[in-house]
């Protein structure tokens, strides 16, 4: 029985390898290397890993290794450096630097007791002491003290030196050390020893606390992206043909129940710009408008539609100077009126004013809701007259525009049209020259968000479907100039699709 | 007089103290890269570079006290492919500069509690007319934020709320302008700005988080963080059904739980990681274009779910690091329409699925420099087909190559 005790705790013994040290902390991912020529394993705090002598310890430069003896003594193996803990147990304990640095707190030594650490040029004896040994490429052993006293020796020349609190030594391989110096700011004195483990860390745990600062301040930095990313998908940040910054604003506003406003706002660095349509219809409008300005221009049934236009007016300024276009007594006109198919509106009467002048006008005089001859009058500015096509213009036949001559003799059509860009963009240049000099133009450009001018070959062989789509995605730029903005003109950037579902703009009929 | 010296030698002998057992422990990093990207339908962006740095010089005042003031800023002259590549624009720019002042208190049995205020500031470049300074979007954040942390054998808590409000300076409303108001007629005008607001994208933050890491095993350690963040928006009105603006101001919340777990073996490192986000708002939006209303306009649900694994390779003091990661994520909006590329709309919500792959490789020149190199790709895909405003659906990839430097 008593053998078989004894076998017991012999089997306890082995099972149960002599661990003298222990991981106390770390930081990074320092290794342990067990047995000489086996494999290094990560070093974890966890359950305070054990250590047994004969082990070696290293930490890449993002990792630090604490860990603390059977006899209490706590060594802190720093960033890019590498030990091995030739002795562990017992009373002696014997630590090698083989590289980079390592800082000792050892407890009172037991009488007969040893604490020593080793590079190859120098080896420190010490008791009660707090102090650092470092090793580098150079070949030089750094000693630096704390608190207690160290005996450094050189191994060669067998030479030794007392290093007190406060300084520090460098050791040459096979010279004599020379007398220690106080150590620098900042390097650690004799208050240090007295921080504990967490602030001798300083950096370290500085470095922990700083990217903790910067996720936090990520996760509220991702969260504000939120708000921006939401203009964006909105429409409400764009950029214009010049490459620059457009904002655009668009409100609706119901201000009678069968009305309702529809403004536009742009604003560029230098200028600002906006729209305003008032739309009145000949019922109530429902909540959803779509039900209501899906006809309130064209309708495909053989009924009337429920809503449409009686009246719309609008404006567009540069804050200066105005263009306003005035629609009233709109009615729905069938297509066969004995069997209709579908339904168009017409105005009773249009007025195209500048700056507050009357410059064209329609009166659909004999109510079929088309344009007749003789329903058109254009006027004089200067003089509020109405301009005579035949007697204020002559007729070039060959070029088949009306003109007047101008003070130099030249002819000047009263329409002109072209593509500034070429017949390949969507730049169209339309300009009316009225009398005496009075002129005003429209440049219309077809543009994507990101202020390219849209092409034919952006279109060419596109389906129908595709075209309708692309048109939908462009915004359309409106710019008046006329002969009394003084040089100024009216910019104006809006969502094409609003305008196209209103029938007021389309895109050109490529087939043709 | 005597109490007068008294109280002058009683100062003088605390600061000779604190002089005595204070000291600085510089700390910081400094990141040079540079590179292109690539995104859908666009020519490669120009050569250009990214920086990022930080530094403190830490002070430890005690053994139980401690104050960082730390400075943390950027430059990037080029995107990341998780920026906003969507509202993709011609050139851009973003610069940020945050300074924080966190003062830390250590108490027996592992506790800590934390102070901090800071300030930052933001500035973007997005446009040919726009300079430093006067971008649409620049902010200006300060914030003052407090913590507890609890440490066990086995475990590290950490428990914090911030206060802060955003202010972008150059982003109010149109019909704020002057230049507006002295135009338009004045009935439009005082129905526009009844309730359009001025500073529309301004707010005040709350955020809380609570983060608990543990050691599952002696190489596994899991993580487990919750962020809550409110916004109540100081004057962005609710949107109605027809259109116009109610009394009640926009709020918006977001709750984040990251869940990660890593393991630790002797030349790799590997982790996976799932991110799930709930984010709600009381705002809506009114689609112009098609006048529609679209309720809840805002609000979704991400998850993102990303395997990653770093070798470590070579020496073991300084290995070279080979990363790796994946990661898929999911957007879903609550009610949010998704729409047919003429803008019609579908029955169906907004969805978007990403995909995005990286590696990075750091090579350590020395203990403290390294050269780096990073590659990112990502594709996007979505049901929204309508990309007017912002792109949906696309691929982008970037690459950098850099140096590292840490003191």
């Amino acid at each position: 029985m008593k053998r078989l005790v004894m076998l017991g705790v012999a089997a306890c013994g082995l099972l149960q390898p002599l661990h003298a040290a222990k991981v106390v902390s770390v930081t990074g991912a320092p290794e342990v290397l067990v047995n000489a020529g086996g494999t290094w394993h990560a070093a974890t705090a966890t359950g305070g890993m054990k250590v047994a002598s004969a082990s070696r310890v290293r930490c890449d430069a993002g990792s630090t290794a604490s860990i603390v003896t059977e006899n209490g003594h706590k060594l802190k193996i720093f960033p890019g450096s590498e030990v091995a803990l030739s002795a562990v147990d017992g009373n002696a304990t014997t630590v090698q630097v083989i590289t980079g640095r390592l800082r000792s707190w050892v407890k009172k030594l037991k009488k007969h007791g040893k604490f020593e650490v080793k590079t190859p040029v120098a080896v420190c004896s010490v008791r009660g002491t707090d102090f650092s040994v470092e090793y580098g490429a150079d070949k030089k052993a750094r000693v630096e003290v704390y608190e207690g006293m160290v005996a450094a020796r050189e191994e060669r020349t067998g030479a030794e030196v007392f290093v007190t609190p406060g300084t520090g030594v460098t050791i040459t391989q096979n010279q004599a050390p020379e007398k220690p110096q106080p150590l620098p700011e900042n390097t650690g004195g004799p208050s240090d020893a007295r921080l504990p483990a967490v602030i001798n860390e300083s950096k370290e745990e500085a470095r922990a606390e700083i990217f903790q600062e910067l996720n936090r301040e990520a996760v509220l930095a991702r969260s504000a992206e939120e708000i921006k990313l939401a203009e964006y998908q909105n429409g409400k940040a764009l950029v214009d043909a010049s490459g620059s910054r457009v904002r655009l604003e668009e409100y609706i506003v119901r201000t009678q129940p069968n009305e309702f406003k529809y403004v536009v706002l742009n604003t560029r660095p230098d200028r600002f710009d906006f729209g305003k349509i008032i739309f009145t219809f000949n019922d109530t409008l429902p909540d959803d408008l779509t039900l209501a300005t899906r006809t309130m221009f064209h309708a495909d049934s053989p009924t009337r539609p429920q809503w449409w236009l009686t009246d719309v007016t609008s404006v567009m300024s540069n804050t200066i100077d105005q263009v306003n276009e005035d629609a009233h007594g709109g009615r729905m006109f069938a297509d066969n009126p004995s069997n209709p198919r579908g339904w168009t509106l017409g105005f009773n009467t249009y007025a195209f004013s500048v700056n507050n002048k009357t410059w064209w006008s329609y009166a659909d005089t004999n109510v079929n809701g088309t344009v007749d001859g003789g329903e058109l009058s254009y006027f004089n500015i200067a003089t509020g007259n109405k301009l005579s096509f035949t007697t204020d213009f002559s007729y070039d036949a060959a070029a088949g525009k009306y003109y007047y001559e101008d003070a130099a003799g030249e002819k000047v059509y009263f329409n002109e049209f072209s593509q500034p860009g070429g017949n390949d963009t969507f730049h169209f240049y339309q300009r009316n020259n009225y009398a005496d000099g009075q002129w005003i133009s429209a440049e219309d450009y077809i543009i994507d968000d990101n202020g390219h001018v849209v092409g034919l070959s952006d279109l060419t062989n596109l389906s129908s479907e595709s075209l309708k789509q692309k048109a939908y995605e462009s915004n359309f730029e409106r710019v008046y100039a006329c002969s009394v903005f003084e040089g100024r003109t009216i910019d104006l950037v809006f969502s094409a699709k609003l305008l196209m579902d209103a029938g007021m703009l389309s895109m050109p009929d490529l087939s043709h | 007089m005597m109490k007068k010296a008294t109280m002058i030698a009683s100062v003088l002998a605390l600061a000779a103290t604190l002089q005595a057992e204070m000291r600085v422990v510089p700390t910081g990093n400094v990141s040079m890269m540079g590179g292109q990207y690539w995104v859908t339908g666009a020519s490669p962006a120009n050569f250009s570079g990214n920086a990022d740095v930080y530094f403190s010089p830490a002070i430890i005042i005690s053994p139980t006290q401690s104050l960082l003031p730390i400075y943390s800023g950027s430059y990037s002259g080029t995107k990341d492919v998780r920026e906003l590549v969507g509202g993709g624009t011609l050139t851009r720019e973003m610069q940020d500069h945050a300074l924080s002042l966190k003062y830390i208190q250590k108490y027996d049995g592992g506790t800590k509690f934390k102070l901090r205020a800071g300030y930052k500031v933001e500035y973007l470049k997005e446009t040919v007319d726009e300079t430093w300074g006067n971008g649409l979007f620049d902010y200006q954040k300060p914030i003052i934020g407090v913590e507890l942390e609890q440490a066990g054998s086995r475990w590290t808590a950490r428990l914090g709320g911030d206060l802060y409000t955003m202010h972008y300076t150059n982003y109010q409303s149109l019909i704020s302008n002057s230049a507006f108001e002295a135009s338009i007629d004045t009935t439009t005008y005082s129905e526009l700005s009844a309730r359009a607001g001025e500073d529309v994208l301004d707010y005040t933050g709350m955020a809380g988080f609570y983060e608990m890491g543990y050691a599952l095993a002696e190489n596994v350690q899991g993580t487990a963080r919750y962020d809550f963040i409110r916004k109540d928006f100081k004057d962005e009105n609710i949107v109605t059904r027809s259109g116009e603006f109610a009394d009640a101001l926009r709020q918006d919340t977001a709750h984040l739980l990251t869940l990660s777990v890593s393991l630790r073996a002797p030349k790799m490192i590997a982790g996976l990681t799932n991110a799930a986000q709930y984010y709600a708002s009381n705002q809506n939006s009114f689609d112009m274009a098609n006048s529609r209303f679209v309720s809840g306009y805002y609000g979704f649900f991400e998850n993102a779910f990303m395997p990653d694994i770093t070798f470590l390779l070579g020496r073991g003091d300084q290995p070279v690091r080979l990363r790796l990661f994946w990661e898929i994520g999911l957007r879903a909006y609550f009610d949010r329409p998704a729409q047919y590329a003429d803008g019609s709309y579908k029955n169906t919500k907004v969805t978007q699925t990403t995909n995005t792959a990286g590696c990075t490789v750091s090579y350590p020149l020395t203990p403290s420099l390294s050269a780096k190199f990073s590659t990112t790709y990502r594709d996007a895909a979505s049901n929204m087909r309508y990309e007017k405003n912002y792109l949906y659906n696309y691929y982008t990839f970037n690459y950098f190559a850099g140096i590292t430097w840490q003191l």
